[in-house]
């Protein structure tokens, strides 16, 4: 899961996919603002076809949250 | 739209204008209804349907919800309103501060425990909720069991003093086939409050804005006299914000602009494209975002350089007076449902570069300056691409002073106008501090030109503004996080400029003093991971707004005043000088 959320990161920032870990901060190290946030979660929801609600949405701050989230809603 | 129906909307605008200025927000329903008949008013999409609401629709549901809501005993109360943008939003606010009491909207992004003690703080014996709040109004009834009741806004419960809205207008119809009159015949008075807005910041910082019908209409009927009208609009701030309530929706009721309703951030440029708005409100965040959006699907397609030559002709050509921005850019505007929405900015000042750049490419943009406090336009600035450091001018029937301006003819920006709030509510300090001879003092500096144009320096409070509009308390971060991490001695926050992977954005910093001694065994460098790990970790309870981006590390105590203040200027000059040599 973490492999596709890398590549999926990859297309909104300029980073390289090994410094993703579960520890990477959305806003501090992806620098992601709110927009560019829910912009992240749309491409998650379309490519595990699913749907995150916008209020889980904010309470995102790692990656290891996102993964988290999605086996939730998985 | 055919020519025929523009020439006749010409003409009940026309009316409109005729009807003179509005006295209280019921004349918005009532005029609305006269004027426009049957026309649809609001559009909003409900999983895969889309709704459309009318004007009787929304006058009927008005009138019967603010009956059965006096029928509940209700009447003079405070009423809180959380939830999503919606059609029932609408209703809520209006059936509420048109004849039963204040309503009390509230920012749906705060964390439930937050919302909860707004509705106390404000006094609110009731609250309309949506369905995605309904745990938050579980746990406020369980610790507040003499609160009347929860509405739902679209959701039935069975649970005790749970009732839902469609529920209380149907009783309100009856009600009314009954006989009853006590809500129809309850017009407010041009002064009465319509509702307390709270400014951001948390329960102990924020204030409550006391927003009368004289207030609001004020505004909406300055908008009228000064913005060019606009067919529909874009409804995608929250509606707590007075800045979307008041220039957006209250004044494209009035003026039958169709509102469509934009469900989730996540849709906002499919939702551009289904609706084809004329026109939206904007914070800066949203402009930068479709800035970039715009240039970054330029540079996938490979076209980057291409557009950037045709910005560069069409500058050149519009110089001469020739503008060919409609033709230059048809792809891109093809994208936004083949027209530009005007972009209305308010909530903080927009960086230039995007208000230009987007001018460039043919969207028209207005900028301005406003407040809460002033419901909430103070000055326009209806030509922003000219000149985006402009906030304009005065606007209607409010007056702006520069207080005791210096050499520079900069000084605090006073207000004054039938915009203008009376003062905040059960917060006498902050009245006392705040008005003076009439005039309310903003806490912002600027200067004005001889032609009378406004252009906004800076503030005196040291609040921190970001871009999507948000107002933040420095003390709200602070507090936070020395309550969540007990080594912190001090911690001064405040916004700084930090560049994540190439890209410069405006952050909460904070810069913390812990004691070395406190950590034995452990060297610098891990103390300032363990610190940096422990901050990020008490982000996890802020709402995203409040989240700290970047932390600094002093082992030393932070300078103090003689009454053992820290000097903040001292920490934050610091801080840039530091960051300036890491660069």
């Amino acid at each position: 899961m973490l492999e596709k959320l890398r590549e999926i990161i990859c297309e909104f920032v300029n980073i390289d996919p090994n410094d993703i870990t579960e520890n990477t901060n959305i806003r501090s190290d992806l620098g992601l603002n709110s927009l560019e946030l829910v912009n992240l979660a749309v491409a998650i929801e379309n490519e595990f076809d699913l749907e995150i609600p916008d209020r889980e949405v904010e309470g995102i701050e790692t990656i290891g949250d996102v993964i988290k989230l999605l086996e939730n809603y998985m | 739209m055919t020519n025929a129906e523009k020439k006749e909307l010409a003409r009940l605008r026309h009316i409109v204008h005729m009807k003179g200025q509005l006295e209280c927000l019921r004349d918005i329903i009532d005029r609305g209804l006269d004027i426009y008949g049957d026309r649809i008013c609001m559009v909003e999409k409900n999983k895969d349907q889309i709704l459309q609401h009318t004007l009787p629709e929304l006058h009927e549901k008005v009138y019967a919800l603010g009956t059965a809501l006096v029928n509940m005993g209700l009447k003079g109360k405070h009423i809180a309103i959380v939830g999503e943008n919606s059609f029932n939003w609408v209703v809520a606010f209006l059936a509420v501060s048109c004849g039963v009491g204040i309503a009390v909207p509230i920012d749906k992004e705060l964390k439930d425990e937050e919302i909860s003690a707004l509705i106390s703080k404000g006094d609110a014996d009731a609250m309309f909720c949506s369905k995605t709040y309904y745990k938050m109004a579980k746990y406020h009834l369980e610790n507040n069991p003499e609160f009347k009741a929860v509405v739902s806004m679209n959701k039935k419960y069975d649970d005790e003093k749970f009732y839902t809205i469609d529920g209380l207008i149907e009783k309100g119809k009856q009600l009314i086939k009954d006989g009853d009159r006590s809500y129809l015949d309850a017009r407010p008075d041009a002064d009465d409050v319509a509702a307390i807005v709270f400014t951001s910041g948390t329960t102990g910082a924020n204030k409550g804005v006391m927003l009368s019908h004289r207030n609001f209409c004020t505004n909406v009927d300055g908008i009228i006299d000064t913005i060019p009208t606009e067919h529909s609009s874009f409804d995608l701030l929250p509606m707590n914000h007075v800045f979307e309530l008041s220039c957006n929706i209250f004044t494209a009721l009035y003026m039958n602009a169709v509102i469509y309703v934009n469900d989730s951030l996540k849709n906002i440029l499919q939702n551009i494209q289904l609706f084809k708005p004329d026109a939206m409100n904007a914070v800066p965040l949203v402009l930068e975002g479709i800035y970039n959006g715009i240039w970054a699907a330029a540079e996938q397609k490979g076209a980057a350089k291409a557009l950037k030559k045709l910005v560069e002709i069409s500058n050149k050509l519009r110089k001469k007076g020739i503008d060919l921005r409609p033709v230059l850019f048809a792809t891109i505007r093809k994208n936004f449902g083949d027209k530009f929405p005007t972009l209305v900015c308010g909530g903080a000042p927009s960086r230039a570069e995007y208000v230009t750049g987007l001018g460039d490419l043919g969207f028209r943009v207005y900028n301005g300056y406003g407040l809460t406090e002033s419901s909430p336009t103070v000055t326009l600035n209806l030509e922003a691409d000219k000149d985006p450091t402009s906030a304009g001018f005065a606007f209607p029937k409010s007056k702006f002073i520069i207080h005791e301006p210096d050499e520079n003819g900069i000084g605090e920006i006073w207000i004054k106008g039938d915009n203008v709030t009376k003062g905040y509510y059960k917060d006498d300090a902050a009245n006392a501090e705040s008005f003076e001879d009439g005039w309310f003092k903003t806490g912002d500096y600027g200067r004005v030109t001889e032609k009378g144009e406004l252009f906004v320096s800076g503030r005196k409070k040291t609040l921190i503004i970001l871009g999507n509009g948000k107002n933040i308390f420095p003390e709200d971060i602070e507090f936070h996080v020395m309550d969540n991490v007990s080594y912190i001695r001090e911690a001064v926050a405040f916004e700084a400029e930090k560049e994540i992977l190439g890209r410069k954005d405006t952050v909460i910093a904070v810069y913390v003093y812990v004691e070395p001694s406190d950590f034995p065994g452990m060297s610098e460098d891990e103390i300032i991971n363990k610190v940096k790990t422990d901050i990020a970790d008490t982000n996890r309870t802020q709402p995203s707004y409040k989240k700290v981006q970047d932390v600094a590390v002093s082992f030393k105590e932070f300078e103090k005043t003689s009454t053992r203040k820290v000097v903040r200027k001292i920490v934050i000059d610091k801080y840039n000088a530091e960051k300036a040599l890491i660069k």
